[in-house]
């Protein structure tokens, strides 16, 4: 009767791995493990991490709306203000840097600082990332004539994107937030507290806030505090200081609040952490060198055997470096690195010639017949120059 | 203030925006943004969105007319030339209140030569087209031949060893036994403390086993988006690898 019973049982309560010690969750000690752990412990410690669950979506979604706001008010500047002014550059300066700092902060938040350190073996960790934010105001020197072939050669490996992306070989563990802890916490409020200060100290924000803030409360009205930004771009900007002045801090307050209250658990959840991590890059590292060297069962034939056929290895290693898709591969390789230091040589001239005339402080200036008044905004930031404010 | 003017025979609006990529290459690094090559360039006619702040707007954003995107870029330059050729083809003008007075400015010489001169566009254009088709012939053959590397690892490790003397074999042996021997013993402190810290933590039952000796690391893909993941899929932001 029990035996019936229990058939019954299995059949509508059917066991899932891991909830029994006869049925085991069955996991490989492979790349990929740490998210399946990582998951486990967060699904585990849910309840007890609401504050935090909640207050980081918050923030994370304020940053969200910060970004996007920073790029409608670069939008709007282009669009409609075609004058240049100081202020509009001032908007500009803050825009970007909104922008900028919102990236950051998305990054930080949504990224698992453990797994920086494991994933040291992919050669894109250590290399220099071109973004495409503006360069620094200092001027720009270039390489010389001389050296252009040199510098295209050493800039092969340069990423060209602001966040360079992981390659999932040599990958140990994904890079994604599965299970918040408390060292990623801290690390988020003290970066998102670092940046909103320095966004409030932005001269724009000090100089406009009489301006922007009444125009915050009353999004319906023309703007009417300055007349040189346009009514739509003053709309913006007056979004875009209510999400740094007012949402974010205290988004930023609601976060450092719930950090503060399940610190217990965090701080618990960051151990666990530690604990599983460590042996389990001891593991990959051994496994790692294991791949690197020969075969133990290749090493042990060569002794068992009297003629180690040496010359029939040397003769495929041979064929094998001939391989007409390698040679191939390696006369692209030659030719194209030949085409690029050709188009270098002859872009060069008119990088330097950009350089120079961005040296001069080159701004577009309408001009009858030649620039149109409604191009000069497009145009202006384009070419993105900028002079000193006095 | 000093006041640049160009005065252009025609104007489009990504002049500006080649020009403003121009200047931040093949230059010794200053900042984030420089390169000292041409790689941000390559990337641009391929209509990467470098620039996150306009990527709503970027002239070539989703552009996958490599021909029609090497075609602007090089007629740009040739805008450029045409310009540096003229005299007081660059300006500056000096505004005050009541106003304003231009005079030419001179660009050195080796840079005129360079942009007129020495400067063939067909040519350019044809190299730009080659070197795109070039490295798509590039990616394909990896894709084809990804083994092949390591086959040829393998076959080199083979041929020395074959070559080797017995006594360095018998080391070799040595460590390699010393090697697999390390790493069952990491696998079994592993298995052991994972198995323990499951059940305790997460009310797991597991069973923990090593992969294959000589299967590669490879980081698989997986459905977990992380915490925070629905949020930013929902805004379009990119999740990391995982």
């Amino acid at each position: 009767m029990a035996q019936i019973l229990e058939v019954f049982k299995s059949l509508l309560f059917p066991a899932v791995p891991g909830q029994s010690e006869d049925q085991k969750l069955e996991l490989q000690a492979v790349p990929g493990l740490m998210t399946v752990l990582d998951q486990a412990l967060f699904r585990s410690n849910e309840g007890q991490l609401t504050a935090t669950i909640c207050s980081s979506h918050a923030l994370l979604v304020c940053w969200l709306d910060t970004k996007y706001q920073s790029q409608l008010v670069l939008q709007s500047l282009v669009r409609h203000e075609l004058e240049p002014s100081k202020r509009r550059d001032a908007c500009e300066a803050f825009a970007r840097q909104c922008l900028e700092s919102s990236m950051d902060a998305i990054e930080r938040l949504s990224t698992e600082k453990f797994a920086q350190s494991a994933n040291l073996t992919d050669p894109y960790d250590s290399l220099s990332s071109v973004g495409g934010h503006s360069a620094s105001s200092s001027v720009l020197n270039g390489v010389g004539s001389q050296s252009v072939a040199t510098s295209i050669l050493e800039s092969k490996e340069e990423i060209c994107r602001r966040v360079p992306m992981q390659r999932r070989k040599e990958c140990w563990e994904s890079p994604r937030m599965i299970c918040p802890d408390h060292v990623w916490a801290e690390d988020s409020y003290s970066a998102c507290q670092r940046s909103i200060r320095n966004l409030m100290k932005h001269p724009f924000i000090v100089k406009e806030a009489d301006v922007l803030s009444p125009l915050a409360k009353d999004n319906n009205s023309a703007g009417s505090g300055s007349h040189i930004l346009s009514g739509s771009t003053e709309r913006q900007a007056s979004l875009l200081f209510q999400l740094v002045q007012e949402d974010l801090p205290m988004r930023l307050y609601h976060f450092n609040q719930a950090m503060q209250a399940d610190s217990v658990v965090t701080k618990r959840l960051y151990l666990v952490k530690s604990e599983y991590r460590a042996p389990f890059r001891a593991f990959l590292e051994a496994h790692q060198t294991l791949l690197k060297a020969p075969s133990l069962e290749h090493v042990e034939a060569c002794l068992s055997s009297k003629s180690r056929a040496g010359d029939n290895l040397g003769k495929n290693f041979q064929q094998l470096l001939k391989t007409p898709a390698l040679v191939e591969l390696l006369a692209l390789e030659r030719e194209i690195e030949q085409l690029e230091q050709d188009i270098g040589q002859a872009i060069y001239p008119f990088s330097e010639l950009a350089r120079t005339l961005d040296h001069r402080k080159a701004r577009v200036k309408a001009v009858s017949g030649v620039i149109q008044a409604d191009q000069l905004g497009y145009l202006e930031d384009l070419v993105r120059v900028r002079y000193h404010l006095n | 203030m000093l006041v640049l003017t160009w005065y252009l025979t025609s104007i489009k609006p990504r002049f500006c925006f080649h020009l403003q990529r121009l200047k931040c290459v093949l230059c010794r690094k200053g900042g984030s943004g420089t390169s000292s090559g041409i790689r941000p360039i390559l990337l641009d006619l391929q209509g990467f969105p470098r620039d996150d702040s306009l990527e709503n707007r970027t002239p070539l954003q989703g552009a996958v007319d490599l021909k029609g995107n090497i075609e602007d870029f090089v007629w740009h330059l040739e805008c450029l030339s045409n310009l540096t050729k003229r005299k007081n083809g660059f300006s500056t003008m000096k505004s005050s209140s009541n106003h304003s007075q231009s005079s030419g400015v001179d660009v050195n010489s080796v840079i005129v030569k360079g942009c007129t001169e020495s400067f063939d566009s067909e040519l350019l254009k044809c190299q730009l087209l080659d070197w795109f088709s070039m490295v798509e012939r590039q990616h394909e053959l990896q894709r084809e031949n990804g083994h092949l590397p390591d086959e040829i690892r393998q076959a080199e490790m083979a041929m020395s060893i074959a070559g080797a003397p017995e006594k360095s074999l018998k080391m070799v042996q040595h460590r390699l036994e010393k090697m697999h021997a390390d790493r069952q013993l990491r696998l079994d402190v592993l298995k052991e403390l994972l198995e323990d810290l499951c059940l305790r933590e997460m009310n797991l039952y597991v069973n923990i086993s090593g992969p294959n000796p000589k299967q590669s690391l490879v980081l698989k893909q997986t459905s977990a988006v992380g915490f925070l993941g629905v949020t930013l899929q929902l805004a379009g932001e990119p999740l990391p690898v995982g």
